[in-house]
């Protein structure tokens, strides 16, 4: 910073905080300041942030709109986005349809019960691997992400005649079985780290406090890991609700699910537009509110699971 | 209430011996410490007497009953930790009432036991706060309410003050003495300061790597080091320590002029391990002296001077600020200080 020490009356305005980064830049002929370069930085850094927040929002923006306004109207040369013309009558239509809600309904059970099994099974699985110490311990983390390796289009024939021959092919069970196998390795491996942030001297406080291990489960460790095993909840149930691919492969229109009832407006010669956007924000609304609840949880789980191992 | 007798306790981990053989007697009431450098197993000691870890041989009884099979819960103990280990997600007064809770105390019983703790520390303001929203100070003392609270027989302290900066843990000791006066419980507590060792303690037991090396009271600790090691391991500054070998009318530092007198008639080895406190040796200006000055490190209310003595070093702690410049020829006073003798090979104390 140049210093206008000889005229200390007459440059009164550069004291206070320049709003931009061009006096810096004006003003320091050897390349930019520090701070200038910060500011840079800075606003650099916001401009992606728009750019990328666009990137993904606009898309459901205009489903939104699709939604909301008549097709006509969008799917001229010009879109005329004429708000007065908002109607929610699609909205009406699909919830009052029962060749929706059924999917729906199918959609709510599934991921409702993988994410319950998933929590269950997982929690004390990842307790047991984050607090004592047994062979193998190492291997089995590791498998665990292992699996998450193989793609499950590799899996998807086995799976469906699997599911087959054990008759459970077009039931939401052959979901939940599936889903609960291929979440849960994920679950468990972060939930170890929510344990294993749990300081192993407040279950020594509480075994000389008279706990046995499953109060020191229930009373302690639990209640500690809380906000985690939420934002795990909320990663088993979005992962569930969004899948695609195997409801896709393992129903058919006895119990098939939200996603695939959605892309199932895409007809052959048709398509209705209006129809598939409203059901696109009704499937993914869940998923929009539970992040927004949980968006603190859910990086906090994922960077604490990432790190462990 | 609350005598701890240790038998021939002993620590194995898989091949590694963790603690040999401990054999002592806490007294009812007293305030014992266990001291010794990191890894000497004094926390193991401390959690075996818990139960928090299996014995691998021995016994250990409190009050006559034999404990070391028993569950933590039932050997009517408390424990503070030295990260506190306070459940976050509950009130101070619940932290407090856990362990009563737990042992389905009634309920008139706990409010009054939790109040009477909290008022001890001057706590009651912070009952309904979560430990996150107290000082590191504050969560110390509802450590130790959570102890208080309980009323056991016994209490165990792991360096419960060695998270606290130096002016609280000096506060905290003390009150912690007035506490172990006000409830009388026996006390077992876990210390790498030599400092709150003796300050606190009824009985000293001094460990170095998994054995005991010395166990009596502070005095006894100080003035009689049973083993070169106690003898270098407690006192601030540290202990003078040389091996001297025997002469006509004492011991003399090799390559020094420095020779300690011994009385007559002790039998006594050729060399020895000699030690002298520097708080007993007295130093003078002195042209003619045998020792030169080489440091001098004032701390207010004494002056540690240490001193080139031939190829050894000398400390010797002065009252208030000594006078001396660096360099000056010194001459040295050891006739009020007390003569400790070790074996060489042992470094047991020799009588002198």
């Amino acid at each position: 910073m140049t210093e206008p020490q000889t005229e200390p009356q007459t440059e009164p305005k550069t004291l206070p905080r320049p709003t931009g980064a061009t006096p810096s830049t004006t003003r320091a002929p050897r390349g930019l300041s520090w701070k200038a370069r910060r500011r840079g930085f800075t606003v650099l850094h916001r401009f992606l942030l728009v750019v990328a927040m666009i990137f993904f929002v606009a898309p459901f923006l205009w489903m939104l709109l699709y939604s909301l306004l008549p097709a006509e109207l969008l799917q001229r040369r010009d879109p005329d986005l004429d708000l007065t013309r908002i109607t929610f009558s699609e909205y009406g239509d699909l919830l009052t349809d029962s060749s929706f809600l059924k999917p729906m309904g199918t959609s709510a059970l599934v991921a409702l019960l993988t994410t319950l099994i998933c929590l269950a099974l997982g929690s004390f699985a990842a307790y047991g691997i984050a607090r004592f110490r047994f062979r193998g311990r190492q291997p089995l983390l590791l498998a665990m992400m292992a699996t998450q390796a193989i793609p499950v289009i590799v899996l998807a024939v086995p799976l469906f005649i699997i599911i087959r021959g054990m008759g459970l092919f077009d039931t939401p069970w052959a979901l939940v079985i599936v889903y609960t196998a291929t979440i849960l390795p994920l679950v468990i491996w972060m939930m170890v780290g929510f344990f294993e942030a749990i300081p192993a001297s407040l279950e020594k406080a509480a075994r000389i406090d008279g706990c046995n291990r499953w109060q020191m489960l229930l009373r302690i460790a639990f209640p500690l890991a809380a906000t985690g095993l939420a934002a795990t909840g909320i990663f088993a149930f979005i992962t569930a609700w969004s899948d695609f691919f195997l409801a896709k492969i393992l129903t058919a229109s006895g119990s098939t699910t939200l996603p695939v009832r959605t892309a199932s407006f895409q007809g052959l010669f048709a398509m209705d537009y209006t129809a598939a956007a409203t059901a696109g924000v009704i499937t993914s609304l869940p998923v929009l509110v539970l992040t927004l609840a949980a968006q603190k949880w859910i990086v906090r789980g994922l960077t604490e699971g990432a790190v462990k191992g | 209430m609350g005598e701890i007798v240790l038998d021939a306790v002993r620590k194995t981990y898989g091949k590694t011996l963790a603690v040999e053989d401990l054999t002592y007697t806490v007294g009812e009431g007293q305030f014992v410490t266990l001291l010794g450098p990191s890894g000497c197993g004094k926390s193991t000691t401390l959690n075996m007497i818990a139960g928090l870890e299996d014995i691998s041989g021995g016994s250990i009884t409190i009050d006559g009953r034999r404990v070391d099979e028993l569950p933590p819960d039932k050997r009517d103990l408390a424990f503070v930790f030295q990260d506190y280990a306070l459940y976050p997600h509950m009130t101070v007064y619940n932290n407090m009432a856990f362990g009563l809770k737990m042992r389905k105390t009634p309920k008139d019983q706990i409010e009054a036991r939790v109040r009477d703790a909290a008022r001890r520390l001057s706590i009651e303001p912070f009952l309904d706060r979560k430990p996150k929203e107290l000082s590191g100070g504050q969560r110390q003392r509802v450590a130790l309410g959570r102890a208080i609270a309980r009323r056991p027989s016994v209490f165990l302290f792991d360096e419960p003050l060695s998270n606290l900066d130096a002016l609280l843990r000096d506060q905290t000791r003390t009150e912690l003495k007035q506490l172990h006066r006000d409830l009388g419980a026996t006390s077992v507590y876990v210390t790498h300061d030599q400092e709150e060792a003796l300050t606190l303690s009824d009985r000293i037991a001094v460990m170095s790597k998994g054995h005991l090396e010395q166990y009596g009271s502070p005095e006894e600790i100080y003035h009689h080091p049973a083993t070169e090691f106690v003898a270098s391991f407690v006192g601030k500054p540290r202990m003078n320590l040389w091996t001297a070998t025997r002469v006509a009318d004492g011991y003399q530092v090799p390559g020094t002029e420095l020779v300690v007198p011994v009385p007559r008639g002790a039998e006594l080895p050729q060399t020895v391990r000699l030690g002298l406190r520097p708080d007993e040796i007295g130093i003078a200006p002195d042209d003619a002296g045998i020792a030169r000055v080489r440091l001098v490190e004032p701390i207010g209310n004494a002056t540690d001077v240490i001193l080139d003595l031939g190829p050894e070093r000398l400390t010797a702690r002065l009252t208030g600020f000594g006078h001396f410049t660096v360099g000056q020829p010194v001459s040295i006073d050891v006739s009020a200080a007390r003569l400790h003798l070790f074996d060489t090979a042992t470094g047991l104390r020799l009588p002198v």
